[in-house]
């Protein structure tokens, strides 16, 4: 569809270094990696590919490539597989998360810029199964796929025209869509497998992004740390736990919430069994088997507390408060709630405590 | 004692009946038969006992005559390993979409027995395969496999091509879809600026509530059809009536439901009334009458379907042309066409259960349909066709009476 011959293709394989034509000319045109890791010729191209992990990593934004030239279009092009060796040589999940937003978001920006046909064939080329008639049109599970991490009602199926299988977009929309395609897919791919020769030629960039990394962590660990809050919690689990410390029944998923919510948290099984029995008309033998389970004692497995989609789906959101609006999870609600009340103690300011959860 | 061993009785019969169709009916296997994980329940009680892969049909049929399992599942997905124990070891490769449809998620579906909560569950089933998942999903027939459940219910399952990697996020989307959950009223009625009115110097946009119109796509013209049938079933009804249910729409009170009620019926007429409403517009009505109204047009089309089968990826679920353990019927395969006139309680009854008559003692009087004809049962010892002995004895309504005492208390019926 794009085929390798003449300038104009190279600066399309350049601008989406993603495509299955970018790779397949990569691999069949391209000189061995070992030149282009060492070679003074690609030494424009190492620099490109660093700079795109470096910046994704400090601002989350790419900066746009220069494409007048061959030259520069193939610098451009190397960048892109460099840049993921590198984001694997690190192999850390954070980095890779900001690497893929980065470079989907870049993608967009350039997307915006096409004709609606030229855009069809990119999309087509990304195994998406779409076409253009007036709007866009999608098939709805490679929109589902795309937009599973997009929270909004805007984003809800339900929300949107579907007509035999396919969703009706808008450009703009389209274009979130095809991002959001983008950075699944590039968090499925990475990490890629790395060796020793690899890991070498990048060993002094390597140590400083994970100097880097490990500096965001330990800021994040601290905040983190104290005992847990119960006066934190977002209002569906903590009247979840109202209701079992009231030893009134609680569904089988509000008790899976509120059992993987504390775990989470970092309550062991122990401190967990404990709450459940006070209860007074307390099952022992079932209530142990279920915090045993969810906590990982059995199963091995521990078990994430539900979205806040989920909750909705199970009927278990009593109605989200302000500071609910911000987040989309209920674990997210605890480490806002108490980042913003240390943040307030710390100031010393007498400030009202932000809206209580509603009963 | 004596309860005792009629419950064991009760039992052995039911277990050779089971063999007896195991042995001559074969079961309708999923694709993919190798990679699925089988899960069974016995007469005997327990657990259920899962993580089982056969390598072959043959396999499972000798494990089905010797161990005469009462309930027979497959996983809705296929995996690297189905056998292994935990679901992190089997791998899973992705899973068809199943759609589960049962009477207690009707609602109004109690208190209309047996045969009528039967028939509300087959509207609703061929509600979703017509209107969802073929006119909006764009699913063909061939690739939806629909089955009776052996009991209150009906199973879709899909396997199009593009569904089967679907994680359980996505597919609860797709039941929010069927179910209109968390559909944004903004989508359906929006006000739009539609006249600008100068005076004094000072300019006020009047505003109009726009509604989408039958024809377009997904839930806009599915909620101009709801808010049609709303307006036509209003129309229908004697002023006091209509007005009693004006008034159960949210946020319209005594004032705005007589407004409402003068308005569409009054002032429109019946005909002029849908005419508007079929135009797409709105205009007619205080804006919050029509929210509600639109509201209410989207109410009366949500479709049903159970929604934690739908979004777990490694449910099990009923094997088609075994039996149910708890009903003894089968679990039928059904075309779409074939659903229009299927009949459980007939259609579902395995040939192998004669029509001979039996005793058995009854726990407690019933009333039900089966075959076509009522059977009204008093509590005690009765004489009934073996079709529905087995039914009753399944449910635990009735055991067996063997042996040939307390001939003169018995009743035919």
């Amino acid at each position: 569809m794009f085929g390798g011959e003449g300038g104009l293709d190279l600066k399309v394989l350049a601008t989406y270094p993603f495509l299955p034509e970018a790779s397949r000319y990569i691999r069949e045109e391209g000189p061995p990696l070992e030149e282009v890791l060492e070679h003074r010729a690609f030494g424009n191209s190492r620099h490109l590919a660093k700079e795109k992990v470096f910046s994704s990593l400090e601002s989350g934004e790419l900066p746009e490539l220069p494409m007048s030239s061959p030259p520069e279009c193939l610098a451009a092009l190397y960048a892109y597989p460099l840049a993921r060796i590198l984001v694997s040589c690190v192999g850390d999940p954070f980095l890779i998360r900001r690497f893929s937003l980065a470079e989907a978001s870049l993608a967009r920006r350039r997307f915006s810029r096409e004709d609606p046909a030229f855009l069809m064939q990119l999309s087509q080329a990304l195994r998406l199964d779409s076409s253009i008639d007036g709007s866009y049109r999608l098939h709805f599970s490679d929109f589902l796929e795309a937009t599973k991490r997009l929270r909004g009602k805007e984003w809800k199926l339900i929300n949107h025209p579907v007509q035999s299988g396919y969703v009706i977009l808008s450009r703009e929309k389209f274009l979130r869509v095809l991002e959001g395609h983008l950075r699944n897919r590039f968090e499925e791919e990475l990490p890629l497998e790395v060796n020793e020769f690899l890991l070498e030629a990048f060993w002094e960039d390597v140590a400083k992004l994970r100097e880097m990394l490990q500096e965001r962590k330990s800021n994040l660990q601290s905040t983190d740390l104290g005992r847990i809050t119960v006066a934190n919690f977002p209002p569906c689990t903590q009247g979840l736990l109202a209701t079992v410390l009231a030893s009134e029944n609680v569904p089988h998923q509000g008790r899976f919430a509120l059992v993987s919510f504390l775990n989470n948290l970092g309550l062991g099984f122990e401190e967990i069994y404990r709450i459940f029995a006070s209860v007074p008309d307390f099952r022992e033998s079932v209530t142990r088997y279920q915090i045993e389970h969810i906590t990982g004692r059995i199963s091995g497995t521990e078990y994430t507390s539900p979205e806040c989609s989920t909750m909705k789906s199970y009927g278990l959101c009593p109605g989200p408060d302000s500071l609910c609006q911000r987040i989309t999870h209920p674990l997210g609600y605890y480490r806002l709630k108490t980042r913003t009340m240390s943040r307030r103690s710390e100031t010393g300011s007498m400030a009202k405590a932000p809206t209580p959860p509603e009963e | 004692m004596e309860a005792e061993e009629r419950v064991r009785t009760t039992l052995k019969y039911l277990k050779a009946k089971f063999k007896q169709y195991y042995e001559t009916t074969p079961l309708h296997l999923p694709p993919r038969f190798g990679r699925r994980e089988y899960g069974f329940i016995f007469f005997d009680g327990g657990y259920i006992q899962r993580h089982l892969a056969f390598s072959s049909e043959a396999d499972l049929y000798s494990f089905l005559r010797s161990r005469l399992p009462s309930h027979i599942y497959h996983s809705a997905a296929y995996y690297e390993n189905p056998g292994a124990p935990t679901m992190g070891e089997k791998g899973w490769m992705g899973a068809d979409l199943i759609f589960d449809l049962d009477a207690d998620h009707i609602p109004g579906s109690i208190g209309m027995g047996y045969k009528g909560m039967l028939e509300a569950v087959k509207d609703q089933v061929i509600r979703l395969i017509d209107e969802f998942l073929e006119q909006d999903m764009g699913f063909k027939s061939s690739e939806m496999t629909i089955s009776f459940s052996g009991a209150r219910g009906y199973h879709v399952h899909v396997r199009h091509q593009k569904i089967l990697i679907l994680k359980s996020h996505e597919r609860r989307e797709i039941v929010d879809y069927i179910t209109g959950t968390g559909l944004d009223i903004d989508f359906i009625a929006r006000s739009e600026p539609f006249e600008l009115k100068t005076y004094k110097e000072r300019s006020r946009t009047l505003k109009r509530l726009r509604i989408p119109t039958p024809s377009e796509p997904g839930w806009r013209g599915r909620a101009s059809r709801g808010i049609l049938r709303w307006v036509d079933q209003m129309s229908g009804l004697p002023e006091e009536e209509a007005l009693v249910e004006i008034r159960k729409l949210e946020g319209v009170g005594q004032a705005r439901s007589a407004k409402i009620y003068d308005t569409l019926f009054k002032r429109l007429g019946r005909e002029q009334a849908l005419e508007r409403v079929r135009s797409g517009v709105l205009d007619f009505l205080p804006r919050a009458g029509g929210l509600s109204i639109a509201a209410q047009g989207v109410n009366l089309m949500k479709g049903v379907t159970d929604e934690p089968v739908t979004s777990d990826i490694k449910r099990l679920i009923r094997v088609i042309g075994s039996l149910h353990g708890k009903t003894g019927l089968m679990v039928v395969p059904l075309t779409r066409d074939q659903l229009e006139d299927f009949d459980p309680l007939t259609d579902a009854i395995p040939p192998i259960y004669s029509h001979e008559t039996i005793r058995v003692h009854i726990q407690k009087g019933i009333e039900t349909d089966m075959m076509g004809e009522t059977f009204n049962l008093k509590r005690g010892k009765n004489r009934v066709p073996e079709y529905l002995a087995i039914f009753l004895m399944c449910r635990g309504m009735a055991t067996l009476v063997s042996g040939t005492h307390d001939e003169e208390s018995e009743e035919t019926v």
